[in-house]
């Protein structure tokens, strides 16, 4: 698969925009078996989280927003990411954070088969996947056969996060909140989340979120730093 | 409508200008006349589950075809696609999910091979900020192309354009898009023509719930009717989306309907005498116009 470098960074610079972060500057990824990646030559660690799902959801938003630069391309009107790319994070030397934004699913046929078998190698090597949805859709068919076919089982949905975006745009739409939902649009996103718990079961998280402008965005971030812990857990456990 | 009142309307127009039609052809062309008036058109208005199929017809039509929820698929029957035929032949379809359709090709085939002959006017709804359309235009493609191909009038409505980022920016009093969305709006007209290898005029933003772009909507698609179906759609379509331009067009449709109508059964009356029947008939439209 090739990756795209789109950003790289000090882990402290990520930490500063999104103090949720924090707990992954203790982790010690050098004694456990976080993967190895060949990335523009240079063979590093990588703690990866990958963001996967259908086509203008708001994967790229959502990347830019969780890490406070605008690098990855976005557009209302037409796919933009072609490929994987990455926003990298440096922890310490030769071990790295990186956030991988990927081409969205459902705009046509021929691509989805090349695009989920690229998910299917990134789900295998990554560490936390994050599937987005929209809480303002109601056709969730692609994301439910695209989940079905990357997460088979129970063990495979551990290191997955739902993050629905979009729920400031959730009916009955409201243009006065600055961020984030009104109370009855609020009420709407909870409904909807118990809606799709039984659809996409057994993810470790359901996060309601909005990229743009970002909201609860923390909730997402300290998700995933649990689970990068947990995952560093893990390994450790296994190397002793 | 009180069919009485217009063909009583139509004769009396007809005979201040010395055309007199006997007994014998009137009630022929009485009944001929309440046909393309009071003609029920059949519109098929297909769409993937949320792109807001049933506010569409509800924004148009005023009446509550289907219940709109905030949260779950309303329209959703328990297996088919086919999800039932409003009052008035208003028949709402889902666009299968890819791989969906796939397996039950034959079935739709089927299905539309029935359906789609049958309508008058085919509305393809799309959420104007959705990107996934793979299953959109694979079906529309496969399916439904070869009947729009045979002159069904076909348009593609780029619906909740009110939704398309930046939303916030969207002028809630004055019901038009900001200036940024107004440029996204067109930008999205042009991929989804390019998309479905449509021109550009057959690709209309509208945002239902917002009663944008309705009127023009209503104006292409009487432009797109055949003339003896356009009073019957313009009938259906509430007041308030009626321009001058879509009532004078179906004026003008009705008329020469009206006027072929009688040419044909009227025997005395030769096809030369068209135009002076046309004028007789002047004033009968008016007042037919004034229904609308």
């Amino acid at each position: 698969m090739k990756v795209i470098i789109r950003h790289e960074a000090e882990l402290a610079a990520l930490l500063q925009h999104q103090p949720a972060f924090t707990g992954i500057a203790g982790l010690n990824i050098a004694s456990s078996d976080f993967r190895h990646w060949t990335c523009e030559g240079r063979d590093i660690q990588i703690m990866h989280v990958a963001i996967i799902g259908k086509s203008g959801y708001g994967k790229s938003s959502l990347v830019n927003a969780l890490i406070g630069h605008d690098v990855m391309k976005t557009s209302a009107i037409e796919a933009c990411t072609r490929e994987a790319q990455n926003a990298m994070f440096r922890i310490r030397d030769g071990q790295y954070l990186a956030f991988a934004d990927v081409p969205g699913i459902g705009e046509s046929a021929q691509c989805d088969e090349k695009y989920l078998s690229m998910y299917q190698d990134l789900v295998r090597k990554s560490d936390v996947v994050v599937h987005m949805l929209r809480a303002d859709c109601r056709d969730y068919a692609i994301d439910e056969a695209a989940f079905a076919r990357l997460f088979p089982d129970r063990a495979s949905r551990r290191k997955v996060i739902l993050a629905v975006n979009g729920c400031d745009k959730i009916e009955p739409l409201s243009r006065q909140t600055v961020r984030g939902p009104s109370d009855r649009q609020w009420a709407n996103v909870l409904e909807k989340i118990r809606e799709l718990g039984p659809r996409f079961a057994g993810v470790k998280h359901i996060i309601p979120c909005c990229a743009n402008p970002a909201w609860r965005l923390e909730h997402l971030s300290e998700a995933i730093t649990v689970m990068l812990e947990e995952a560093a857990r893990v390994t450790l456990a296994v190397a002793a | 409508m009180n069919h009485q009142a217009h063909s009583e309307q139509l004769f009396e127009s007809l005979s201040r200008h010395g055309i007199v039609i006997p007994e014998a052809y009137r009630q022929k062309i009485e009944s001929r006349l309440n046909q393309v008036i009071n003609y029920e058109p059949r519109v098929g208005v297909f769409g993937k589950t949320g792109a807001g199929k049933s506010s569409l017809c509800n924004a148009l039509f005023g009446r509550d075809v289907c219940p709109v929820s905030d949260i779950a698929a309303c329209t959703r029957s328990e297996q088919e696609v086919f999800l039932g035929i409003g009052s008035k032949g208003m028949t709402l379809l889902d666009v299968p999910g890819v791989g969906e359709s796939g397996a039950r090709d034959q079935e739709y085939a089927q299905l539309y091979s029935t359906l789609l002959p049958k309508l008058d006017l085919v509305l393809w709804v799309i959420k104007a900020d959705d990107r996934a359309l793979a299953s959109d235009e694979d079906f529309y493609k496969r399916i439904v192309s070869p009947y729009i191909q045979a002159g069904t009038p076909f348009f593609i409505v780029l619906n909740q354009v009110d939704k398309i980022e930046p939303f916030r920016e969207w002028d809630e009093a004055a019901h038009q898009p900001g200036p940024r969305q107004a440029c996204a709006i067109d930008e999205k007209r042009r991929a989804v023509a390019a998309y479905f290898g449509l021109p550009l005029d057959q690709v209309l933003p509208c945002a239902a719930d917002e009663q944008y772009g309705l009127i023009e909507l209503v104006d292409a698609v009487i432009h797109a009717l055949p003339r003896e179906k356009r009073a019957g759609v313009l009938i259906q379509v509430q007041p308030k989306h009626r321009s001058e331009k879509a009532k004078q067009e179906t004026g003008n449709g009705l008329l020469d309907t009206i006027v072929d109508v009688i040419v044909d059964i009227v025997p005395f009356v030769p096809g030369s005498a068209k135009k002076s029947v046309k004028n007789a008939l002047k004033s009968f439209c008016k007042w037919v116009g004034s229904l609308f």
